[in-house]
């Protein structure tokens, strides 16, 4: 049997420890085609044996983890099936990649538009199950907003088309999309998609603080510009990067602090506390990590006193993409917003070189495990005026477990997402350890993540912008929508009455669901 | 003598009377039927409760089989908020007024055919149509960031909790009431995203030798400013627009395509030369003229408008000219966006285009959904 876990870092805390999983499934299929899909919910469905769909396991939520049963892996349905560019469409099965299905939209000179950090690892079948969202979603949308239809093999063994402009019926498509496997299978989908770009036209901004660049971007967007890329990275995130730090550093915005040239000494101590982690492969630097992280309040409020003294600022990427005539045109009106709301144009280098690395990330995760650290993100989203104490509120409630720092993306007229990046010590299969050590990382993990969700929902946000649920965040699904449950139980009794689908997800099982 | 036990109805009227007050509960004769207007989210869930205990069927939509019909129209208030440019509107304000009462404080729903501004925002969002959609902002179905609804078996509910501009938290419930119409549950309010028009504003067209050339420019216009612009972008027939600008001559053609550039001068400037170079074999309308049809003054051509429509998915510009070739009448192909477009025309036009119908198995699934939420069939 060949199983690959998701990338839900609670459950990397026990692989880097060396520790085989304990949550297996006992079978796993590779269907090829809707019918063969279709025979296994049957067959799971007459011995009441729970089903959990598989993409690529790119999701970082627990939502692919099977405890016992099946697990169907989808990537053998990987075809585009049709590009339709007079009706600007295209149809494919859901376990093709995502490098995949835009290389296949290029040929044509097309592009859906989608383009997570995880395009390489992840499949178009598991975008749609977890309202996934691309770097370009300001412009574009998530993913929700680019399907037109799905075929859902739902619990029942029944295969549905959904749309979401059937005359006479609620969308009932946005009611699959979104439900990560727990009513049925994805197994085919229609999307909209648009024209390649013929320009892009990217770049860099300053802003003395991060409240500055939000209302920069809040001012873009309520003018109605639709930037394809928008991350403001806050301060302490900008002053961690080398890159942004030497870009600013070049010049700082008016009001930012000036003293941005840093001793050589704690240039090199920032790089190697990043949350990637990426110098820290030497034993000296791993045992300085283990050791910063191991006090993270201290870690945190250093970091407090630090940045106000050292940062120059923080850092915007905007771009802006389409007919070259309106991109610029789209460029120059924001760049009068955000000149007003005090940023400092930095040129196109900063916009380019993001563009460059602009998928790095998915391959830093590993680094950070090695180097004796767990790293883990929380993407929430609120309206403007939530926005800043959301992001107050989460960094409080985090710093005695972690240090946090920030990148404001996926940026709409009316509010935005925040995406926290945590970085903790991890002792599991360290030398000297026993099996406790791994069970003190998963408590600390599991104290992280109640308090940071339980910040968010006390702050008025959104729990998940666009990663999803899982089994993580599954206990905060009734805070998140209330007696609305009421309507996703009965979906759910409708579509998978067995209860076979993806068990213990998405807080169906109950409101008060462990960890 | 002991008096005669009040009748089911009687109690009901009662009840409802106490709960509401009297002055917002009529009985009718004729039929025979109980209108009451609540003024709030408690009170449609009361209204609701008094028909359950009472064993009648209640209706938000005037269906001839309910015994009690809510009249939302007491459901009009409106909040805005100018930082994050949210309204929340009761259910039962008309279109035109939430337009009226948006636009004073400097902000607008966007376009809306204006055919649909005697519509309640409940009505709009319960029977969607697909005229009520713009290129920049999509559908209006699409747009509520929250509804608050009462469900017969579950009461009062805000779908979701706390609004966001965008979740990843499981299915969008909020899309089982819109859409519904009535029947799942009773929209009472819905918080909505405004747009703050200007400050450059233009409304501009092209005459088009032929329908064909016309859907074709639309066609590039709206994939060449990526599918995300401009607000509002229709193909009209001559003969509405010369009946819209008072029989103004017109130059020859076989459509108009009209567009609506909103937003900073530059991207205005860029939206119209964009638009003009594909529509390069067209003949440049007058700004008054396209003003007449796009900006008219209140209420103008509104009795112009087709009454019928029909959605069309994802159309290509060829089947986009053969439906409306195949219109005898005037037309008007709008609500134009990403996924799609309407085309109203006169009913007897549109009969002949075949309609789109659900598959069985998707309308069996709404149809036990709704037995699921509403078991008593209390709602119709
Ligand atoms: C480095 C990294 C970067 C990331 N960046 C982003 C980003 O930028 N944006 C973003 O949105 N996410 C991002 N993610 C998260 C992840 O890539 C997304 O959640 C993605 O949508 C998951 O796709 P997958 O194919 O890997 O699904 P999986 O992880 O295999 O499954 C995710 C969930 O969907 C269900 N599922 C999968 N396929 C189907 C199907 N066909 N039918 C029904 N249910 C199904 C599974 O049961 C599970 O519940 C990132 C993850 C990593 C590790």
């Amino acid at each position: 049997m060949v199983y690959a876990r998701d990338m839900w870092p609670r459950g990397l805390l026990a692989v880097a420890a060396s520790v085989r999983p304990t949550e297996l499934p006992e079978v796993v299929v590779w269907p090829q085609q809707t019918a063969q899909v279709q025979q296994v919910v049957h067959l799971c469905r007459r011995h009441r044996v729970p089903l959990v769909p598989f993409g690529a396991g790119s999701g970082v939520c627990g939502g692919a983890v099977a405890r016992g049963g099946v697990v169907m892996d989808l990537k053998r349905m990987r075809r585009v099936l049709a590009i339709d560019p007079e009706r600007s469409t295209v149809t494919f099965e859901p376990g093709i990649l995502g490098t995949h299905l835009e290389g296949a939209l290029a040929r044509h000179g097309l592009t859906l538009g989608h383009f997570p950090s995880s395009i390489m690892c992840s499949t178009a079948g598991g975008w749609l199950a977890t309202r996934s969202a691309g770097q370009c979603s300001t412009r574009y949308g998530k993913i929700e907003d680019m399907v037109q239809e799905v075929e859902l093999v739902a619990g029942t063994g029944e295969v549905l088309v959904l749309r979401g402009d059937e005359p006479g019926l609620p969308d009932l498509l946005q009611l699959a999309v979104g439900s990560e496997g727990t009513l049925g299978i994805i197994t085919r989908a229609t999307c909209a998609v648009r024209r390649a770009p013929q320009a892009r036209c990217m770049r860099g901004w300053s802003f003395p603080w991060v409240q500055a660049a939000c209302e920069g971007i809040r001012r873009v967007l309520q003018h109605g510009l639709r930037p394809a890329v928008v991350r403001i990275y806050d301060e302490l995130d900008t002053l961690m990067s080398g890159q942004r730090r030497r870009a600013l550093a070049r010049a700082p915005a008016e009001g930012a602090s000036e003293q941005v040239a840093l001793e050589p000494g704690l240039e090199r101590w920032l790089e190697v506390l990043r949350p990637d982690m990426q110098r820290a492969r030497r034993g000296l630097q791993r045992w300085l990590v283990s050791r910063a992280l191991a006090r993270p309040q201290l870690l945190n409020r250093m970091a407090g006193q630090l940045v106000p003294r050292l940062a120059p600022g923080c850092m915007l990427i905007v771009g802006f993409e389409g007919e070259a005539a309106v991109a610029e045109a789209e460029e120059r009106a924001a760049a009068q917003d955000l000149l007003a709301a005090g940023g400092h144009d930095l040129g196109p280098g900063p916009g380019e070189h993001w563009l460059a690395h602009r998928y790095d990330i998915s391959f830093q995760m590993p680094k950070a495990y090695a180097a004796g650290a767990f790293v883990d993100t929380l993407e929430v989203a609120a309206d403007w005026e939530r926005l800043l104490p959301l992001y107050e509120a989460v960094r409080e409630a985090v710093s005695a477990h972690a240090l946090v720092m920030a990148h404001f993306s996926h940026a709409y007229p009316d509010g935005c997402s925040i995406y926290f990046t945590f970085a903790a010590r991890r002792q599991g299969g360290l030398p000297g350890t026993g099996p406790e050590a791994l069970e003190a990382d998963e408590r600390r993990y599991d104290a992280l993540w109640q308090t940071a969700l339980q910040a968010v929902v006390r702050a008025g946000g959104t729990i998940s912008h666009h990663h999803g649920i899982g089994r993580l965040k599954a206990p905060f699904m009734h805070a998140e929508h209330g007696r609305g449950m009421a309507l996703y139980r009965a979906l759910k009794a409708v579509l998978d009455p067995d209860g076979i689908l993806n068990p213990g997800k998405m807080g169906l099982d109950g409101p008060a669901e462990a960890l | 003598m002991t008096p005669e036990p009040p009748s089911g109805r009687a109690l009901l009227l009662d009840r409802l009377r106490g709960q509401l007050g009297p002055a917002f509960v009529d009985a009718e004769s004729d039929p025979p039927y109980i209108r009451c207007r609540p003024g709030d989210g408690a009170q449609v869930a009361a209204a609701l409760a008094a028909a359950r205990v009472g064993g009648v069927r209640a209706s938000c939509t005037f269906a001839r089989e309910a015994l009690l019909h809510l009249d939302l129209s007491r459901l009009d208030r409106v909040a805005v908020d100018g930082k994050t440019l949210l309204c929340t509107a009761g259910a039962g304000i008309s279109l035109g007024r939430l337009q009226s009462a948006v636009r004073a404080h400097g902000l607008s729903l966007g376009p809306l055919p204006p055919k649909s501004l005697p519509r309640t925002l409940g009505a709009a969002l319960a029977a969607p149509r697909p005229s009520e959609a713009s290129p920049s902002l999509g559908r209006l179905r699409d747009r509520p960031r929250q509804v608050q609804a009462v469900l017969p078996g579950q009461g009062e509910m805000d779908l979701p909790v706390r609004p966001a501009p965008r979740r990843a938290a499981g299915p969008d419930l909020k899309q089982l009431l819109i859409g519904s119409r009535g029947k799942v549950g009773i929209l009472v309010s819905a918080t909505l995203p405004l747009v703050r028009p200007g400050p450059e504003r233009r409304l501009v067209g092209w005459m088009l030798p032929t329908v064909e050339a016309a859907a074709r420019a639309l066609w590039q216009v709206l994939h060449g400013l990526g599918g995300i612009g401009p607000m509002d972008l229709q193909l009209v027939a001559p003969g509405l627009l010369r009946a819209a600008a008072s029989g103004t001559e017109l130059p020859a053609g076989g459509a108009a395509l009209l567009l609506r550039a909103e937003g900073p001068a530059a991207l205005v400037a860029a939206q119209q030369a964009l638009a003009r170079a594909r529509c390069a074999d067209g003949t440049e309308l007058p700004e008054a003229l396209c003003a007449a049809w796009l900006d008219p003054p209140e209420g103008a051509p509104a009795a112009l408008w087709p009454t019928g429509e029909r959605a069309l998915s994802a159309p290509s510009p060829g089947e986009l000219a053969a439906v409306v070739r195949a219109c005898r009448g005037p037309w008007v192909v709008c609500g134009v966006h990403v996924h799609g477009a309407a085309l109203c025309a006169a009913a007897e036009d549109l009969e002949d285009l075949p309609e789109a119908t659900p598959p069985a198995p998707a309308t069996r699934l709404y149809e036990q959904l709704c037995a699921a939420l509403d078991p008593q069939r209390l709602l119709c």
